[in-house]
């Protein structure tokens, strides 16, 4: 007869883990802990790599960035289109401006954003060519203004071939006056919201006719200052100069 | 993860009542071999700190019957072995008390569980339905019906208390 209760179930009792058994899984959590524990440490330590590769990439994209958009160049055009371009230490255009009007439409009509400087000087020079504005009489000044030495020669020197070949090949057939300026000169010039060749042409008008200022000339071409400047030197036009 | 100091104070509390639930699952040794130091390791991992020491047991026996399930549920133990084909561990079916223990584990899996955690354990039948993740009415169907079949099984030499 059996009887369904406790003491029919303590054959149960009889049942232990061996000891054997128990050895045995305290050796494996063991291992399993210091498994688990080699491969916490090892993940922290993936971690922390990715972590300083994000910093370092993140500092290295800033400083990329930083060294893309700060200008370490200008180069400024004016027939009497003005505009100027700002380009950065690997010679891309990373903003252009116009000094007038007729130089606002020109970039209204080309793309020179992150284009390699002699690129964008021949869409501009192109444009303008284009629009009529090399005409007969007309005048290009380019002027070039960076702290860098080196720059500043290649620049001219790869300004100068672009005007000379321009147009099917055999130049602009424009007069072209192409020349570097000082840092002193360029931020006078954007002060009188002028380019460098304006503000020197009116600069020298200024000093043989004091009646002169920018305000009156600004609207004029260089060629035309500097014809303005040639009549008061002469002795041709004391009756002020053109408005 | 506990400490592997908590790790040996747990097999010393509760390595036989892991033991008794694998042995009411598994037949293979190196399965309960397996399945125990798996129970272990669940604790050793687990996060959650425990109430009391009822809750403690609870969470092992929980844990060991799931883990023993899953063992059995595994494709290859499957093809390799099932449990009827096994034949009983000869040291805990020896002479009459043997009988009923055979009897016990020739059921089905659930009403094993609930006629070792009712009558052996103590638990009651909303203890083992919380340990079980089961309803009340449940257990009382399962318990119920274990009774019913062991009856069966031990025709007159059975009696109910």
């Amino acid at each position: 007869m059996i009887s369904l209760n406790r003491e029919a179930f303590g054959v149960f009792g009889k049942i232990h883990a061996e000891e054997d058994l128990k050895q045995k899984t305290v050796s494996y959590l063991h291992k399993e802990m210091e498994k688990r524990a080699r491969k916490r440490k090892r993940r922290a330590f993936r971690i922390a790599i990715c972590c300083m590769s994000a910093v370092l990439f993140t500092a290295c994209g800033g400083v990329f960035l930083g060294a893309y958009f700060t200008p370490v160049a200008y180069i400024d055009f004016d027939v009497n289109p003005s505009v100027e371009f700002r380009v950065n230490r690997f010679g891309r255009v990373i903003a252009s401006c116009a000094y007038n009007d007729d130089g606002q439409e020109l970039l209204g009509e080309i793309n020179v954003s992150n284009l390699p400087y002699d690129e964008a000087a021949k869409r501009l020079l192109g444009a303008m060519d284009a629009e009529g504005y090399f005409g007969q009489d007309a005048l290009l000044c380019v002027t070039v203004q960076t702290k860098e030495q080196d720059r500043e020669g290649g620049m001219l020197a790869r300004l100068q071939e672009i005007v000379a070949q321009g147009g099917a090949g055999g130049g602009y057939g424009v007069f072209a006056d192409i020349y570097a300026v000082t840092e002193e000169v360029k931020h006078c010039a954007s002060e009188h919201q002028v380019s460098p060749a304006k503000y020197l042409a009116i600069e020298e008008l200024i000093e043989v006719d004091p009646e002169a200022d920018f305000e009156t000339c600004r609207g004029h071409s260089v060629h035309e200052i500097r014809q303005m400047t040639q009549e008061k030197c002469s002795g041709h036009g004391e009756h002020g100069h053109h408005h | 993860m506990k400490t592997e100091e908590e790790a040996r104070r747990a097999i010393a509390l509760y390595a036989d009542i892991v033991r008794r639930v694998c042995f009411m699952h598994l037949k293979k040794y190196e399965d309960v071999e397996d399945a125990f130091q798996e129970v272990f390791l669940k604790y050793v991992l687990h996060e959650e700190i425990f109430e009391s020491h009822a809750h403690e047991k609870a969470w092992l026996i929980r844990v060991a019957i799931n883990v023993c399930r899953d063992m059995l549920k595994s494709p290859f133990r499957r093809r390799v072995s099932s449990f009827e084909d096994i034949d009983f561990e000869p040291f805990y079916v020896q002479q009459e008390e043997g009988e009923l223990l055979r009897c016990i584990l020739q059921m089905p899996q659930k009403y094993r569980d609930v006629l070792y955690l009712f009558y052996y354990e103590g638990y009651s039948a909303v203890e083992i339905a919380g340990i079980m993740r089961r309803k009340e009415n449940t257990v009382y169907t399962w318990l119920a019906r274990a009774k019913k079949m062991l009856k069966e099984k031990l025709g007159g030499d059975f009696i109910e208390p």
